[in-house]
């Protein structure tokens, strides 16, 4: 009884200070579930964008090559890690995107290993020690980008970009057939989630004191592969309120001094979802399919009509 | 030139063990078009076992806890065939895939609590020593004789029972086609039962060497695992002598990327290789290729 | 033989070959434009093989495949069904867990070309163009009367209706040129008798040519001008619906040796 009134007593602290790191996951969630979710690919080395937008990130912020001050180094800072990261993104993609989902799925991994193993000898951003990181946008500034990607991802759902891409993760060939192409489109996503993992880089190098290669390694995918099943391949209501849980968890751990148990927790988790429930949580339930918001929320796409 | 064999000396030691533990991914992958990520904690599992029979059972002889570790190797592997990939048969490809990343990561979890997260010697080395050849200035570790000879021990063994026995006929049968195979009357849920047993214990063998060459611990498994990964691809996923050859392959360059560079980045140089090998041929040196049915 | 219309398709001794086995050989089609032309030959005859390598899912492996006289012969997929080309499958291939009317759609997207930040700030461009591509969707599925299932999910039709889907789906694409797989596979003689009546509409409304495999001979001696017959991936007959009918090598080859 102790231990609940404790828990609970500290639980709201928890997760006023884990807010942050919350919006960072959401982002992180919402990218890697564009490319397994809806694009139905299968990245398993996410960790990889996140760790090159967060630390291109820093090398604006600490090392400043453009001598800026407050919030324009933080905005630039963020272009840098998205457009970087979206590079990366575009430097695996093209080899790789031919590939069959399992194969692309280790190219990913392997991606993410040289990243981690470039950034433990990358003395400019202090190899193995680390680096600390200033701060410059609070919990306000991640929470506006989060919604902001929350909107991104929604329109592109619901546009050209979106319904073809889950064409091509339906059925390839017929998808091909209307014209689809194929490498292209692959791409593009490929990019875009990279990108937005870059973005999620940015605001953690900015909210983090700290940077240190460790904090990207594959342990970190795995986290985010379990966040995407658990909310469900595709859906963004989902994948949304599982970051936010899976965030919470390691700190709830904690409370309880269960964290060496993390990991046996998230996996033992990924493998009871894909065996039990693959649909996710939810299956295809939207926060729009809620009764009371469903007679003026119509995504495009799912209008009634005589 | 004499540091140039010496490294490729090495690197065969090393490259007979990725190939033992690639022939395991190939030989999953030629039944059930899987790639077996927990392959690696397999291996792992192995050497913990082996370390346990040897420290528990004062006296076991090694080569009894040798095959213990393989026999325990080869069941967690049919367990978790049965348990976590066979329910996941006809979902989609990714889903598999999933669960077996997820296997890897519980089990290297699971072996962290129950023997501890720092590396701990094993219990058996192997005989101090080497044979020089003062000639050519190199020399071979008594260790890297006894790996390589077990290793081509393990591998005609291998070579016999898939070409030699019945159920190796079975295997190569469902391997080529599992629906044609199950028609014919095989009983395709054993073969690949029994695949999986044959691949991890392979594997299994090769954690009980690893460990007493090097030392044992729950992560021990990743990077020989994506290595032997890497080699089965390199020499063409599906294909046995492909397997051999790209262990062997991928042991050497490692080796010598080691002592030219740096070791530092020999993994990432490996899948600087296993991305390449991808994008130019991605069937491997000895792979087939496959025609999409429309 | 009667006069035929200017070339549309032209196949030149088309052939493939997997490992050892010759799937196709030396198949000399053509169809000429606004033509309803048949394919038809017994069960493993290579007809959909054929169809597989008009539309570049499988390349031939010799002779040349032509579209108003360009080589598409080699061509990825979908730079074929830019160039005119659009199929159904014999076995049917929709998206599947997406609705009907954005099955369409998503054939319809090279008409609605508005780019990535359009559509994320959902700038006039866009909506112009969804609105421009839901109404063309919408009278797409009015033509096969699937509109009333715009919003069901693929997988849910009857069997009959997917048929059609996919047919709307390919005509989504515009193309110059039909390629349809069984169409009437599994359809009862009443949407039989429909499908085609509609497959005259399409051609007269739409002005594309029809190339079509087909098991049900009445539909394919009512409705194609000229007839192809493969057997064992040999052309063995060619002519007007009358002559294939009476042609002794086509009765042995669907009846065997007698």
């Amino acid at each position: 009884m102790n231990l609940i009134l404790n828990f609970l007593s500290e639980l709201g602290p928890t997760v006023y200070s884990s807010l942050e790191l919350i919006g960072v996951y959401v982002i992180l969630a919402l990218s890697l579930n564009m490319i397994n979710g809806m694009a139905g690919m299968f990245s398993i080395g996410h960790a990889g964008f996140w760790a090159v937008g967060a630390y291109s990130a820093a090398a604006v912020t600490v090392h400043d090559p453009f001598g800026l001050a407050g919030p324009a180094i933080l905005l630039v800072s963020i272009l840098v890690a998205m457009v970087v990261a979206g590079i990366a993104g575009f430097i695996l993609a093209v080899p790789c995107l031919r590939l069959a989902g399992d194969y692309l799925a280790i190219a990913t991994l392997g991606f993410s290993i040289i990243i981690v193993t470039l950034l433990y000898n990358f003395d400019y951003m202090g190899a193995a020690t680390g680096i600390s990181t200033p701060t410059h946008g609070g919990k306000a500034f991640v929470w506006l980008m989060v919604l902001v990607t929350l909107v991104v991802y929604y329109r592109l759902q619901f546009s050209n970009l979106g319904r073809t891409i889950q064409a091509l993760r339906e059925d390839e060939i017929a998808a091909q057939a209307v014209g689809i192409n194929r490498v292209r489109l692959k791409t593009l996503v490929f990019v875009i989630g990279a990108s937005m993992a870059g973005l999620a880089g940015a605001l953690y190098a900015n909210s983090a004191t700290y940077l240190n290669p460790s904090g990207f390694e594959f342990d970190q995918s795995i986290k985010l592969l379990t966040m995407v099943v658990l909310g469900g391949l595709g859906s963004i209501t989902g994948v949304t309120l599982a970051a936010i849980l899976l965030t919470l968890l390691p700190e709830v751990l904690r409370l309880f001094s269960l964290e060496s148990y993390q990991m046996i927790v998230f996996s033992g988790l990924l493998l009871a979802m894909v065996l039990l429930r693959p649909q996710g949580l939810m299956g295809r339930f939207e926060i729009w399919d809620l009764p009371f918001l469903k007679r003026w929320w119509r995504p495009h796409g799912a209008e009634t009509h005589a | 030139m004499s540091e140039f064999l010496q490294f490729l000396i090495n690197g065969v030691a090393v490259g007979s063990m990725y190939a033992l533990i690639a022939l395991g991914y190939t030989m999953v992958y030629g039944i059930v078009s899987l790639i077996n990520f927990a392959h690696g904690e397999f291996m792992m599992m192995g050497a913990f076992i082996g370390a346990l029979v040897l420290n528990r059972l004062q006296g076991t002889p090694l080569v009894v806890a040798l095959l213990i570790a393989m026999l325990a190797s080869g069941l967690i592997a049919v367990v978790t065939e049965l348990v976590a990939y066979r329910p996941l048969r006809n979902q989609p490809k990714i889903f598999v895939l999933t669960a077996a990343i997820a296997v890897s990561v519980l089990l290297q979890n699971v072996a962290r609590l129950v023997f501890g997260a720092s590396a701990v010697a094993f219990p058996a080395s192997f005989p101090e020593g080497s044979i020089a050849f003062d000639s050519l200035g190199i020399w071979i570790e008594y260790s890297q004789l006894i790996v390589l000879c077990l290793s081509l021990v393990l591998m005609v063994g291998l070579w016999l029972v898939v070409n030699k026995t019945k159920i190796g006929m079975a295997m190569r049968a469902t391997s080529q086609d599992l629906e044609a195979a199950r028609l014919m009357g095989i009983d395709t849920n054993v073969i690949i039962s029994f695949t999986f047993f044959v691949g991890a214990s392979l594997a299994g063998a090769v954690g009980v060497l690893y460990g007493m060459q090097y030392s044992v611990d729950p992560l021990m498994g990743v990077q020989p695992g994506l290595a032997a990964f890497v080699a089965a691809v390199l020499g063409g996923i599906g294909s046995l002598p492909g397997a051999m050859i790209g262990g062997v392959l991928i042991g050497v360059i490692e080796n010598l990327v080691a002592g030219y560079l740096s070791s530092t980045y020999q993994s990432a140089i490996t899948f600087l290789i296993l991305i390449l090998v991808l994008s130019v041929k991605p069937s491997g040196l000895l792979g087939r290729m496959t025609v999409v049915k429309v | 033989m009667s006069e035929r219309s200017a070339s549309l398709l032209v196949t030149d001794s088309l052939g493939i070959q997997f490992g050892g086995l010759r799937a196709v050989d030396g198949v000399q089609l053509r169809v000429g434009s606004g033509e309803v032309v048949g394919l038809i030959g017994p069960n493993g005859a290579g007809k959909t093989t054929c169809f597989n390598m008009i539309t570049g899912v499988y390349k031939p492996t010799s002779g040349s495949i032509s579209l108003g006289g360009e080589r598409i012969d080699g061509m990825a997929t979908t730079e074929i069904n830019r160039r005119g080309i659009a199929r159904t499958f014999q076995n049917i291939r929709l998206f599947r867990s997406m609705t009907v009317l954005d099955n369409v759609r998503v054939a319809l997207h090279r008409q609605a070309d508005y780019g990535i930040f359009s559509s994320v700030l959902r700038l006039p461009s866009y909506r112009r163009a969804e609105a421009q591509l839901r109404k063309r969707a919408l009278e797409l599925l009015d033509v096969f009367s699937l509109v009333g299932r715009s919003n069901d999910i693929a997988s849910g039709l009857p069997y009959g209706e997917q048929r059609k889907l996919e047919i709307v789906r390919a005509l989504a694409t515009n193309p110059k040129l039909l390629l349809l797989d069984e169409p009437a596979a599994g359809m009862n003689p009443q949407e039989t008798a429909q499908l085609t009546e509609l497959i005259g509409r399409l051609r007269r409304e739409f002005g594309v040519s029809i190339l079509l495999i087909e098991h049900d001979m009445s539909l394919v001696m009512k409705i194609c001008e000229h007839i192809y017959v493969l057997d064992y991936g040999k052309e063995i007959a060619q002519g007007e619906p009358t002559a294939i009918q009476n042609n002794q090598q086509v009765i042995k080859a669907y009846l065997g040796e007698a």
